[in-house]
């Protein structure tokens, strides 16, 4: 590696390669111990199959980037993604769906003689609606009788959390927040409810799994090498996806989900919020690139921003909200918005290595609009936080802001304040006009019709 | 576990638990509580809270379960050439070297 430019602190850990941006555009290099395996990926036909079938990220070969490093065999420039997420911030589908494509992806290897040396599920990412591989060094040649490397990585990275979400709690799959490889196949297994043992993919992959992790920990390394035909291979690889296939959770139909039919927005005051939403959407100029929706519960009012061809986050708390707003965005073929599940008052932090392997989510990305729908109060009332501290925020996030703001008097503040005393006397609206007036100017009020709120578009001052 | 216990000392192994002090040797584990742990130990693994060597324990599942999947895809695909075998047809293709004998 050359001076002038540094590794992305994300792929320090492959000899293979590392990424690193020069003038803001982001380049891979393609170390020369690399060459054998990255030539073949090109001349097998696999980097063309998978490209043609949206699983694997395109990339065009770029000249050696100034200056030289003696091991660079090649410097790829790959098509720019708008936005990082992290498997522990992925629904459940959409973890699903990443371990089928990284299944998909290892089966065409094979055909093509190459293997996937790996299987992390930070190497995934969602493009367009889809999931995709973003690591161009994932591949190596395969030899007959070698095992899938990734096998292990698999195990912990989606068929840990899966069964966990689907058997026991879908918020185990929070642990990937804390095990940055993957859930331990020991921890899980001691987790997951005794009949999953009575379904011999589990027991196997799992369980079996563990305990042999377990037992081989503490033994002196062996030089043991038994061959894995490939139809063994195969055979493993289409029992993963059974496995994977069937696992299900269904959100239940709890107070998140089902918030937009018990608010006390009549259907009038509802239409005149979508409509005001849009107005406002359109208003902003310039045309945002990229929205982010916190508080986007199932992803309505996201998909009007997503519907102008904005790119849209839509981040919520609930797993049951993001899961839905996933399955509707696939069912009706949305490639522009991604459902993400983020917990406002706790967001991703940095993690890994040197505490900078994961970026924190506000490092991930600047949205150019903000929509906080319903979620003010939220944020004030449940979790005390005071509106200058919420200002500050905001004017920190985005250029443009929609928000709502709902007052004591709204039945669901009213709820939120039923079990608890209250202690915001500063919770009106024009505190929260002065609190936001610091750092952006208020263009338009409109009072959302047959209810008591009102929703704002602010811009940010100039600095 | 066979190569804690393979200090031997008249007769008596060193216990694999404990570390071995001179003149006090203990008595082999007995078969019948190994058998007992063993499974239990299958059905609920102990917690291992420092992972020295994850990959040999996954080498080793992999290759047996690879192993019995892959005998499972060729009784599959036998099973498939049978069927189409009985009903009249030949399963190897048109170009297949048995159909000219």
């Amino acid at each position: 590696m050359n001076d002038s430019i540094e590794a992305l602190p994300s792929s320090f850990r492959d000899p293979s390669g590392f990424l690193f941006f020069d003038g803001g555009v982001l380049y891979r290099q393609v170390n020369l111990g690399y060459r054998e395996d990255y030539d073949r990926l090109l001349s097998s036909g696999l980097y063309g199959s998978l490209v043609d079938a949206g699983l694997l990220v395109a990339h065009r070969e770029v000249g050696p980037r100034p200056p030289e490093s003696p091991e660079c065999y090649k410097v790829l420039r790959p098509e720019p993604l708008p936005f990082i997420s992290y498997p522990f911030e992925w629904s459940f589908s959409q973890l699903r769906d990443a371990a089928l494509t990284t299944l998909a992806i290892q089966r065409r290897c094979l055909d093509r003689g190459m293997s996937l040396k790996d299987g992390s599920a930070y190497n995934i990412q969602f493009r367009k609606g889809e999931p995709l591989l973003i690591d161009t060094l994932s591949f190596e040649r395969y030899s007959e009788g070698s095992p899938w490397s990734g096998y292990r990585q698999f195990c912990q990275h989606f068929l840990a959390p899966l069964a966990l979400a689907g058997y026991s709690d879908v918020r185990l799959s929070q642990l990937l927040r804390v095990h940055l490889d993957g859930i331990p196949l020991d921890l899980a297994s001691r987790l997951l409810p005794f009949r999953t043992r009575f379904r011999f993919s589990l027991l196997t992959h799992l369980h079996l799994h563990a305990k042999a992790q377990t037992h081989y920990a503490d033994k002196p390394g062996r030089r043991v090498r038994r061959a894995v035909s490939r139809r063994a291979l195969l055979g493993l690889i289409e029992n993963l996806e059974s496995c994977v296939g069937g696992l299900r959770w269904t959100p239940p139909r709890d107070d998140w989900a089902s918030y937009y039919g018990d608010t006390n927005y009549s259907d009038e005051g509802f239409r005149h919020k979508q409509q005001l939403v849009s107005e406002f959407l359109d208003l902003i100029r310039p045309k945002p690139d990229m929205v982010w929706d916190l508080g986007a519960n199932t992803g309505l009012f996201s998909r009007l921003a997503a519907s102008r061809g904005m790119t849209t986050i839509a981040f919520d708390q609930d797993p049951a909200c993001v899961e839905r707003n996933y399955r509707v965005c696939r069912q009706e073929g949305i490639t522009n918005l991604l459902p993400l599940w983020v917990d406002l008052t706790n967001p991703s932090p940095n993690l890994g290595w040197h505490g900078r392997e994961r970026m924190s989510l506000l490092e991930r990305g600047s949205p150019d609009a903000v929509l906080a729908l319903a979620l003010i109060h939220h944020l004030a009332i449940a979790n005390n936080l005071p509106l200058s501290r919420l200002a500050g925020f905001f004017g920190e996030l985005c250029r443009s802001l929609i928000i709502e703001f709902v007052p004591k008097t709204d039945s669901q503040v009213r709820r939120l304040l039923a079990s608890r005393e209250d202690i915001f006397p500063d919770y009106t609206q024009q505190a929260f006009e002065q609190a936001f007036s610091r750092y952006f100017e208020i263009r338009t009020v409109r009072q959302i019709s047959q209810s008591e709120r009102s929703l704002y578009q602010m811009e940010r001052r100039s600095p | 576990m066979a190569g804690a216990t393979s200090r031997m000392s008249d007769g008596v192994a060193a216990n694999p638990f404990r570390p071995s002090r001179p003149g006090r040797p203990f008595v082999r584990p007995h078969l019948l509580w190994c058998a007992l742990l063993g499974f239990g130990w299958l059905l609920f693994p102990p917690p291992t809270y420092a992972y020295i060597d994850p990959g040999t324990g996954s080498y080793l599942v992999q290759v047996v379960i690879a192993g019995l999947l892959g005998v499972l895809v060729s009784l599959k695909i036998y099973w498939a050439r049978i069927k189409t075998f009985l009903r009249g047809r030949s399963p190897f293709g048109k170009n297949d070297p048995a159909e000219h004998e």
